[in-house]
């Protein structure tokens, strides 16, 4: 028998509205479930709210109003000091990457483990790995000030999986790396979704969204508009 | 826990600020306590030498000027023999002419002349540890076996001397807490500014799930840390000072000072000063943490 929990959404949004303390509304009326193991993309226009939205999943900001669910508990309904246990299961890949300039690109990408106090041992060799699978191996004791931006975007996607999250979430994962790169960073989120992490990525390249054909959670002006795939003529016929 | 300590760029956002002031606190506040408690231990030693002795003055010449030095010797030994038999009295000694010269010492140059002045016969009373009795009716019972004799109880004496030490100690006091204020508001003052200033690295900490009394741990760790080096080296300034006076006082030939010689348990507070203000550190960074932490 299944357990119960794996039958809820992981994210359940209910006429949910944000507004900022400027008093500017950002999101309104805003209600979707994502089900677990989905794959789901944010588009739309700058300014329409995809990071907002995002933020909103991170448990950065708190609705202004309505229900959020995420891993099916009503979040108005946890206490701030169990926020952690929430936020420890998902991963987040920044616009603006937000590597530590303190710390080499090793300890970056390790920050997560180390947060749930992981052994260095298993550490190493995580780290290692994927540091290797995004082409960064060499650059392990390398300070972000030295980096290019794809080498920074590709440590906050590292430092965002590393954990296994159960909702990765990223905002233009691939808008600094050339192509040949964001297809293997999409074919390891892919991956990633195949074994059960619920995907959600927010971006402005549309032929992304054609190329993989997933659900889009589409912004304009504050309000959500789902749209789902095309099909194929396979899945017409069928 | 640690190991975020030591990953994280979780420090002072001045650095220096912390070391510098924990140290000048150390240091005044440890010639302070040495002060306070030396202090202490001489109005301590005058409490139980005023509060443990009696003296009885029997004069051998009457209200007019008359010698009545036989008789007064006769109730002298009366009175010896009275004070002998009171529970709260330990011993009984009447001054003999050496005792009464070295007394009169400093105050008399030729001291042939102190048998043709009119000095009385003084009986040096100890009483007995925590004893109690009522002063006045042992003045009425002395008296009725010796009209003219008079009871002091030193404290008499001492007791303004003993009220200008004790505001001493009292004003040392209010010095010390003005020090454990000034530092613990300069650790909160280091940690808000620390936090605020690393608070995007803060955020993504708190983003990626780590606990707040983790990250406030680490941060007071730093305080601890910087509070022990600074309050350590200002324990190490101070102690050239403490020998000095420790010295000048030791070499005084019959110093009243004497007795304020520190104990072992008052020396061990002086030492374990830098603990005490690195624990005040990490306490105050501690709380200041987790507050300010459940704001951002």
């Amino acid at each position: 028998m299944q357990p119960l929990f794996d039958s809820l959404p992981v994210v359940d949004f209910h006429r949910v509205f944000l507004k900022y303390d400027n008093g500017h509304s950002v999101l309104k009326n805003i209600q979707f479930s994502l089900e677990k193991g989905s794959f789901h993309f944010v588009t739309g226009a700058s300014g329409a709210g995809k990071t907002s939205l995002l933020k909103l999943m991170y448990l950065a900001v708190h609705p202004t109003s309505g229900r959020l669910q995420i891993f099916g508990k009503d979040l108005s309904q946890v206490s701030a000091s169990k926020l952690p246990d929430f936020r420890r299961r998902i991963g987040v890949v920044f616009q603006d990457f937000r590597l530590l300039d303190t710390l080499n690109t090793f300890d970056n990408v390790a920050l997560p483990l180390r947060i749930i106090g992981m052994g260095e041992k298993e550490i190493k060799r995580r780290v290692g790995e994927l540091l290797s699978w995004v082409g960064l191996e060499n650059c392990m004791n390398e300070y972000p000030q030295a980096l290019s931006g794809g080498e920074k975007q590709r440590i906050a996607i590292a430092r965002a999986v590393i954990n296994k999250p159960d909702l990765l979430l990223a905002d233009e994962p691939t808008g600094n790396v050339d192509d040949a790169m964001a297809a293997r960073i999409l074919h390891l989120f892919l991956e990633l979704n195949r074994l059960g992490t619920t995907l959600v990525i927010a971006t402005h390249n549309q032929s992304l969204v054609r190329q993989f054909n997933k659900p889009q959670l589409h912004l304009s002006q504050g309000t959500l508009e789902i749209i789902q795939p095309m099909m194929t003529i396979e899945e017409e016929n069928v | 826990m640690f190991k975020i300590k030591r990953k994280l760029p979780l420090k002072q956002a001045s650095p220096f600020f912390l070391t510098w002031i924990t140290m000048l606190m150390t240091f005044v506040a440890a010639l302070t306590l040495f002060a306070s408690m030396s202090l202490n231990n001489i109005i301590s030693h005058w409490n139980n030498v005023v509060s443990g002795s009696l003296t009885i003055q029997q004069p051998t010449y009457d209200l007019n000027g008359l010698n009545r030095q036989d008789e007064a010797l006769k109730e002298l030994d009366v009175l010896q023999e009275f004070l002998k038999n009171q529970s709260f009295v330990e011993s009984v000694h009447i001054l003999n002419d050496d005792e009464m010269e070295k007394l009169m010492s400093p105050w008399l140059e030729n001291l042939k002349v102190l048998n043709e002045l009119p000095i009385p016969k003084l009986i040096d009373v100890t009483l007995k540890k925590n004893a109690s009795f009522s002063l006045d009716s042992f003045k009425t019972d002395v008296n009725a076996l010796a009209p003219y004799a008079q009871v002091d109880s030193h404290r008499i004496w001492l007791s303004h001397l003993i009220d200008l030490s004790s505001g001493i100690q009292k004003t040392i006091f209010i010095i010390i807490l003005l020090l454990a204020l000034t530092t613990a508001f300069t650790v909160i003052y280091t940690t808000r500014s620390s936090l605020l200033v690393q608070e995007n690295t803060l955020e993504l900490l708190q983003l990626m799930g780590a606990k707040d009394w983790s990250i406030a741990f680490g941060v007071a760790s730093n305080s601890f840390t910087r509070g022990l080096c600074g309050a350590a080296i200002g324990l190490i300034l101070s102690l050239p000072i403490v020998g000095v006076v420790i010295t000048l006082v030791g070499s005084t030939p019959d110093s009243l000072f004497l007795q304020g010689a520190l104990s072992t348990k008052q020396w061990s507070v002086i030492i374990a000063l830098p603990l005490i203000v690195a624990a005040l550190s990490f306490i105050t960074a501690l709380i200041t943490g987790i507050r300010k932490l459940r704001t951002f």
